[in-house]
C-alpha cells in the first residue's frame, strides 16, 4: 500500500511538473487546456479553481465519493473526500452545496448530512433519521437565511441551522419529495411520489419559510423532480411522467399567482439557470437519446438549435453546471451507470473545451471560485 | 499478491486444507438383496472415479460429507474446482453457484433426480439444502453422461447433483433413526432427524426434517476506506437471522423385480432477515424475506427387456416468496408476493443397441407460472418441452457420448407483452480416450464440446420496470480438454491418487447478468453481451493407508479462469475480468482416520474480484483465505452408534467478503452430536 502512496505522490509531482512546463494538466484528455487561457484574471476579479464532483455510486455498493479537479494545477483525485477523513462519503450522496463557509453533501441511503470545510474536511456528519430511529432518507438542499432546508424522502422537509447545524424545524409536504428551490420568503418543493410507482405524487408544495408551514399545493404533471427558479422570480419544474405513456413536461410557474402558467412543448428531464444563461437536457432511456439545448431566461424559451451534438462525445448526459465566470458549462456523463463517467466542458459556443474521467454516476459539479485581490 | 502469499504460508503452516473432491466413498455399505437391486436399476454407472468420467465430474459422497464443516451444500460446492459460490454471508445470506463462469442460470440442480426449478429468479439458491440427509454433492461440467436422464437435467451448462440417503437395510433391520442435534456461534440451532423403515422386502421409506435457527449476529471489521490502512471498527450484523425447517416424506417401491418407484413428498419454509449493507446506514434494515416450498415428485424406472430401459418422472410444486420492508419510504412498505406453480413431466427410453453402443431419447414438458400480488404485472405462463436425444459408444479405449437436445418455449401473458417463442437446437459431444491401463496406473485424456443456451426468466422478462420481453436467450458454448491420471494400489501406502487437469474456453453471448445493485432480493439487469472464458481447472487426491485402523486422505483444487468482458472494444470494461469473478482460487484438504477417531482440515482461497464491471481499486475485493478445523470421534454403545463432532470454522479470523458489502462471519465453532438407533426384526416375522 505505502508503495502505491508513492507512486500517486509521484504521479502527482509529475504532474505538477508537467503542467508546469506545458501548461497542461496531464489528466484533462482533450490536450485543451482552455481554463487559464479563457479566464481574464482582472484585478479583484473571481475565478474558478477547480471544482468538486459528486459521484453518487451505485445504490447500495456504499461508493459515493468526492472528486477533486484543480484548473491551475492540473491536480486529480479520484477520493478527495476520502483521503481528507480517512473514511467513505456513504451510500448514494445525491446533492452538493454550498452556504457561507460551509460545503454541505446530502447522501441519500445513508441518510446524513454531512457538513464540510471548503476543503472537504468533514465538520458534523447528521444522522437523519426520524424520532423511531428511521432513516428520513434526504434527497436535495436549498438556503435562505441562515437556514438550510432539506428534502426528505419520507415526506418531510426538515430545516437545519447553519450556525449550530441542529436540525431545527420540520414541515410535511407531498410524497417522496425531490427538488426544492427557494423565491424570496417561499420554498417550492417537488413532490415526486416516485417510490410509490405507479401511483405518483403530481404536486409542488409551497412552504412559507417564516411559519415553516406548507401554504399551497400546486397540481402538476406527475412525479415533478427537478425545480429552479430564475431571476425574474419564476419557478420551472420538471415532471419526469411515468417513463411510459407519460412523459417529461416542463412547467413554468408564476410565484406571485402560485399557478402553472405554462407547459413547454420542448421535453426535458433536467434544466439549469444561472442569471442569464440557461441549459436543459433530455434523455430517453429506453433509446439512449439525448438533445441538450440552451434556454433564455429572459425570453423563457430554448434556442431552436442543439448546443452539442454526438460529436461532442456525451452518452448518458447526467449532470449539468455553469460557470458564469469562464463561460463554460459542464456536463457530466454516466455512461452505462456501472463504469466511471465522464466529465465534459464546453464554451458557450459548444466547443468541447475539457474531458475528465469523474467516478461513479457524477451526479452534481459543484465550481470552487477563488478572489483574486486587486493589487495596490 | 502480498496478501494471498502471506495467505498461503498460513496454510502450509496448519497444513490443513480439504478439499474432498472423489476420493471413492470407502463403501462398507451392508450388502443387501434391496441395495443390489437399486444399483442394477436406478443407476447404470458404478460408483465412479472422477479421473474415469467422460466429461469432468466432481463429487463428495458419504462419510466424506457427513463428517465435514458443510452444513449447507453450497458449503461442499464452494470446494469444486471451476465452482464460483457467491454468498452473502451467514447461514441466512443467498448463496448461488457460477461454475466456469457461466454464470448461476447455467447450473441445473437435480434433487434425487429431478430438476428443481425457479421459474422467477433461474437460480437456486443452495443454502436450502442442508447436508443432514444428503449422501451425493456432485457436480458434472457440460453435463453427466448418465444416459437414463431427463432431458431437463441435459438442458444445462453444469450439473449439481444432489442425492439424498435412502434406506438400505440388512436382513435382521426393520428401522433406523438417525438424530442429529447441532449448536454453535452466533444462535445456531439445529436438530434433524433422519427415520428408515422396512415395510416389506418390497417397500421402504425415509422420513427426515431438519429445523435450522440461528441469530447470525456475527462480529466483523469494517474498514471505512478502500484502503484498508485507515481507520476501522468492529460492529456486528444484525437482521441476519434465519430460521428454516425442511421435511420430506420419501417412499421408496419395488413393484417387481425388474421396476423401482420412489415419490418424495418435500416442503421446505423459511423465514429470514436480508442485512443491510455492513455501515453507514443510520438505520438498520427492516427487510424480511419468507419462503415456502413444496412439491410432489415421483419416479419410476423399469428395465422392460434385459436391453431397454424406461424411465418417468413427474413433479407438480408451489413456491410461494414474501419480500417486505416495511421502511421503504412508499406510503404503504413494501410487501411483494410471488407464487410459482410448475407441473413438470420427463420420460427416458433407452436401448442398447450393441454391448457398447447405447441410444437414449428423454422427453420432458413442462408449465410454469408466476404470479404476484403486483398490479398489472404480466402473470406469465412458460410451457416449455425438451427432447435430448443421446448416444453413447463405448468400443475399446474410446468413450464416447454425443447428442442433441431440442428446446421449444412459448410464454403468455395475462398483461403485456410476452417473450417470443424459441426453438432451439443445441448439441453436445464427449470424447475419452484410455491412453494408459494397467493394474496400478491409468491415463486418460478427454474433451467435450457443448453448446447450450439459458432462456430469460420471468424476471428478466417481466419483472416491473426492469424486465425486458425483448430478451435473447443467453448462448453459451464450452470447449474443454483435459487429462487424468489415476494410480490405485491396495497393497500400497499410497492406495490412490488421482489428478484431473482440464482446459476450457467459454464463450458467452447475449450475457444477461444479474447483479443486486438494488437489495439481496430485488436484481437489476446487466447486459455484457459477450464474454470470454480461458481457464483451468485442477484437481487432485491423494489416500494413504498408514497402519491397519489409520489413513489420510488429501484433496486439493486449484482454479484459474480469465473471464473477460468482450463486448464493447470502445467500452471502458472491455478485457476487464467480470464481476465476482477470480482469477485465482483453489481448494484444500485433508483427513485423518485414527480408528473411532477423524481429524479434518479443508481451507478455500480466492484472489482479488471485483464487484463492478470496471477493474478498478474502488471496485476491488480483496483476497482472502478460510480454514476450518473439525474433530470428531464415532463410537458404538450398544448397538447404538454416536458421533460427536466439533468445528472450529475460520480459525484465522479471516475478516472478508465475497458480495461487496456483505461481510462474511469471522470465527466460529460448532459442535455436533449424532446418534443412530437401529431396530430389529422379531424373529416372530416372516
Amino acid at each position: 500500500m505505502q508503495q502505491k502512496i508513492y507512486q500517486y505522490i509521484g504521479i502527482i509531482l509529475l504532474m505538477l511538473l508537467l503542467s508546469g512546463c506545458e501548461k497542461e494538466p496531464a489528466k484533462v484528455a482533450d490536450n485543451t487546456q482552455p481554463d487559464t487561457s479563457q479566464i481574464v484574471i482582472s484585478p479583484d476579479s473571481v475565478i474558478v479553481k477547480g471544482l468538486y464532483i459528486l459521484n453518487e455510486g451505485l445504490f447500495n455498493m456504499n461508493n459515493s465519493s468526492i472528486s477533486y479537479y484543480d484548473f491551475t494545477t492540473g491536480e486529480y483525485i479520484a477520493d478527495y473526500f476520502s483521503q481528507q477523513n480517512g473514511r467513505g462519503l456513504g451510500d448514494t450522496g445525491n446533492d452538493l452545496q454550498q452556504y457561507g463557509s460551509k460545503l454541505y453533501c446530502i447522501v441519500n441511503v445513508s441518510s446524513t448530512i454531512e457538513v464540510m470545510t471548503p476543503d472537504l474536511k468533514s465538520i458534523k456528519r447528521i444522522a437523519v433519521v426520524n424520532d423511531e430511529g428511521k432513516a428520513r432518507q434526504p434527497r436535495k438542499v436549498a438556503f435562505e437565511g441562515g437556514k438550510a432546508y432539506i428534502t426528505c424522502f419520507d415526506g418531510y422537509v426538515i430545516r437545519l441551522d447553519t450556525a449550530s447545524l441542529e436540525i431545527d424545524g420540520i414541515c410535511q409536504v407531498g410524497l417522496n419529495p425531490e427538488g426544492i428551490c427557494i423565491v424570496g420568503k417561499r420554498a417550492y418543493v417537488c413532490n415526486s411520489g416516485g417510490l410509490n410507482n405507479p401511483t405518483y405524487d403530481n404536486s409542488v408544495s409551497v412552504i412559507n419559510l417564516q411559519s415553516f408551514t406548507e401554504e399551497k399545493k400546486i397540481e402538476v404533471v406527475i412525479n415533478p423532480c427537478v425545480i429552479v427558479a430564475d431571476n425574474d422570480r419564476y419557478v420551472y419544474v420538471i415532471s419526469r411522467g411515468n417513463y411510459g405513456k407519460i412523459g417529461y413536461k416542463l412547467q413554468r410557474i408564476n410565484t406571485t399567482t402560485n399557478e402553472v402558467e405554462y407547459a413547454y412543448d420542448e421535453e426535458m428531464l433536467n434544466l439549469a439557470i444561472v442569471g442569464d444563461y440557461g441549459i436543459g437536457y433530455t434523455y430517453n432511456y429506453s433509446n439512449q437519446k439525448w438533445k441538450i439545448k440552451n434556454f433564455d431566461p429572459q425570453t423563457k424559451q430554448f434556442s431552436t438549435s442543439d448546443f452539442v451534438g454526438t460529436t461532442s462525445g456525451i452518452q448518458t448526459p447526467y449532470a449539468l453546471c455553469i460557470d458564469t465566470i469562464g463561460k463554460r458549462v459542464f456536463v457530466a456523463d454516466a455512461l452505462n451507470f456501472t463504469t466511471n463517467g465522464t466529465l465534459y466542458g464546453f464554451d458557450w459556443d459548444g466547443n468541447r473545451v475539457f474531458s475528465l474521467e469523474a467516478g461513479l454516476n457524477p451526479n452534481t459539479v459543484f465550481l470552487i471560485t477563488e478572489r483574486i485581490k486587486k493589487k495596490e | 499478491m502480498k496478501r494471498f502469499g502471506n495467505a498461503f504460508v498460513k496454510i502450509l503452516l496448519l497444513s490443513g486444507l480439504m478439499l474432498r473432491i472423489g476420493l471413492p466413498y470407502a463403501s462398507a455399505q451392508n450388502q443387501d438383496s434391496l441395495r443390489s437391486l437399486q444399483e442394477v436399476i436406478v443407476s447404470e454407472k458404478k460408483q465412479q472415479l472422477p479421473t474415469h468420467s467422460i466429461l469432468p465430474e466432481q463429487s463428495i459422497e458419504g462419510k466424506q460429507l457427513q463428517q465435514s464443516t458443510a452444513l449447507q451444500a453450497s458449503d461442499v460446492v464452494k470446494q469444486f474446482a471451476g465452482a464460483n459460490v457467491k454468498d452473502y454471508g451467514g447461514v441466512g445470506g443467498m448463496k448461488t453457484v457460477s461454475v466456469r463462469s457461466l454464470g448461476a442460470n447455467h447450473t441445473v440442480v437435480g434433487y434425487d433426480g429431478v430438476a428443481v426449478s425457479d421459474g422467477q429468479a433461474g437460480q437456486i439458491d443452495l443454502s436450502r439444502f442442508s447436508i443432514s440427509n444428503l449422501q451425493t454433492v456432485r457436480l458434472s461440467n457440460g453435463q453427466s453422461s448418465e444416459l437414463l436422464s431427463s432431458a431437463r437435467l441435459l438442458a444445462s451448462g453444469s450439473t449439481l447433483t444432489l442425492q439424498t440417503i435412502r434406506p438400505t437395510f440388512t436382513a435382521t433391520k426393520k428401522a433406523k433413526l438417525a438424530l442429529q442435534l447441532q449448536g454453535g456461534s452466533f444462535g445456531l440451532f439445529n436438530p434433524a432427524f433422519l427415520l428408515q423403515n422396512k415395510w416389506s422386502n418390497r417397500i421402504t421409506s425415509s422420513l427426515s426434517a431438519d429445523y435450522t435457527q440461528i441469530k447470525g449476529d456475527y462480529p466483523f471489521t469494517v474498514h471505512y476506506t478502500q484502503n484498508n490502512q485507515d481507520s476501522s471498527s468492529t460492529e456486528h450484523r444484525k437482521n441476519s437471522d434465519v430460521k428454516s425447517l425442511r421435511t420430506e416424506f420419501n417412499l421408496y417401491a419395488f413393484t417387481s423385480n425388474d421396476a423401482q418407484w420412489d415419490n418424495k413428498l418435500y416442503l421446505y419454509y423459511s423465514e429470514r432477515g436480508l442485512p443491510s449493507l455492513i455501515w453507514y446506514n443510520t438505520a438498520e434494515s427492516e427487510q424480511r424475506l419468507e419462503n415456502l416450498n413444496y412439491f410432489l415428485q415421483s419416479q419410476y424406472t423399469q428395465a422392460l427387456t434385459p436391453t431397454l430401459r424406461l424411465r418417468v418422472s413427474g413433479k407438480a410444486g408451489r413456491q410461494e416468496t414474501r419480500y417486505t420492508d416495511p421502511a421503504f419510504l412508499n406510503t404503504t412498505g413494501i410487501d411483494d408476493r410471488y407464487y410459482q406453480n410448475e407441473v413438470y413431466l420427463s420420460g427416458t427410453l433407452c436401448q442398447r443397441v450393441l454391448p457398447s453402443l447405447s441410444v437414449a431419447l428423454a422427453a420432458d414438458g413442462s408449465l410454469n407460472t408466476l404470479r404476484t400480488n403486483a398490479e398489472e404485472y404480466a402473470n406469465p405462463n412458460r410451457w416449455l418441452s425438451q427432447t435430448a436425444l443421446t448416444a453413447k459408444f463405448t468400443p475399446k479405449h474410446w468413450q464416447i457420448i454425443g447428442g442433441l437436445l431440442l428446446t421449444a418455449s412459448s410464454d403468455k401473458t395475462e398483461n403485456g407483452e410476452a417473450a417470443k417463442n424459441y426453438t432451439k437446437l443445441t448439441p453436445n459431444i464427449g470424447i475419452a480416450y484410455t491412453l494408459l491401463n494397467t493394474n496400478n496406473h491409468d491415463v486418460r485424456l478427454r474433451a467435450f464440446y457443448k453448446n447450450i443456451f439459458r432462456l430469460p426468466t420471468f424476471d428478466d422478462l417481466y419483472y416491473i420496470n426492469v424486465g425486458n420481453p425483448n430478451l435473447k436467450p443467453e448462448n453459451a458454448q464450452q470447449f474443454n480438454g483435459g487429462a487424468t491420471y489415476t494410480y490405485t494400489n491396495n497393497e500400497h501406502l499410497v492406495r490412490q491418487f488421482l489428478f484431473t487437469a482440464d482446459a476450457y474456453y467459454n464463450d458467452i453471448t447475449d450475457k444477461i447478468v444479474a447483479v443486486p445493485i438494488k437489495n439481496l432480493f430485488q436484481w437489476s439487469m446487466l447486459n455484457f453481451g459477450k464474454v470470454e472464458i480461458t481457464g483451468l481447472d485442477i484437481t487432485t487426491s491423494l489416500l494413504l493407508y498408514i497402519y491397519k485402523d489409520i489413513s489420510v486422505e488429501l484433496n486439493g483444487s486449484y482454479t484459474r479462469q480469465v473471464a473477460i468482458d468482450r463486448t464493447d472494444p470502445k467500452g471502458k470494461t472491455y478485457n476487464h475480468q467480470i464481476p465476482y469473478t477470480p482469477v485465482n482460487s483453489g481448494a484444500f484438504g485433508m483427513r485423518l482416520q485414527l480408528d473411532h477417531l477423524y481429524l479434518g482440515a479443508s481451507a478455500s482461497l480466492s484472489g482479488k474480484r471485483y464487484a463492478l464491471a470496471q477493474n478498478i481499486d474502488e471496485n476491488r475485493l480483496d483476497p482472502y483465505t478460510e480454514i476450518n478445523l473439525l474433530a470428531g470421534y464415532r463410537l458404538e454403545i450398544l448397538n447404538t452408534e454416536c458421533e460427536l463432532q466439533g468445528e472450529i470454522l475460520n480459525i484465522t479470523d479471516e475478516q472478508y467478503q465475497i458480495v461487496k458489502n456483505y461481510p462474511m462471519p469471522g470465527r466460529a465453532f460448532r459442535v455436533r452430536l449424532n446418534v443412530n438407533l437401529t431396530c430389529n426384526k422379531k424373529s416372530t416375522n416372516i
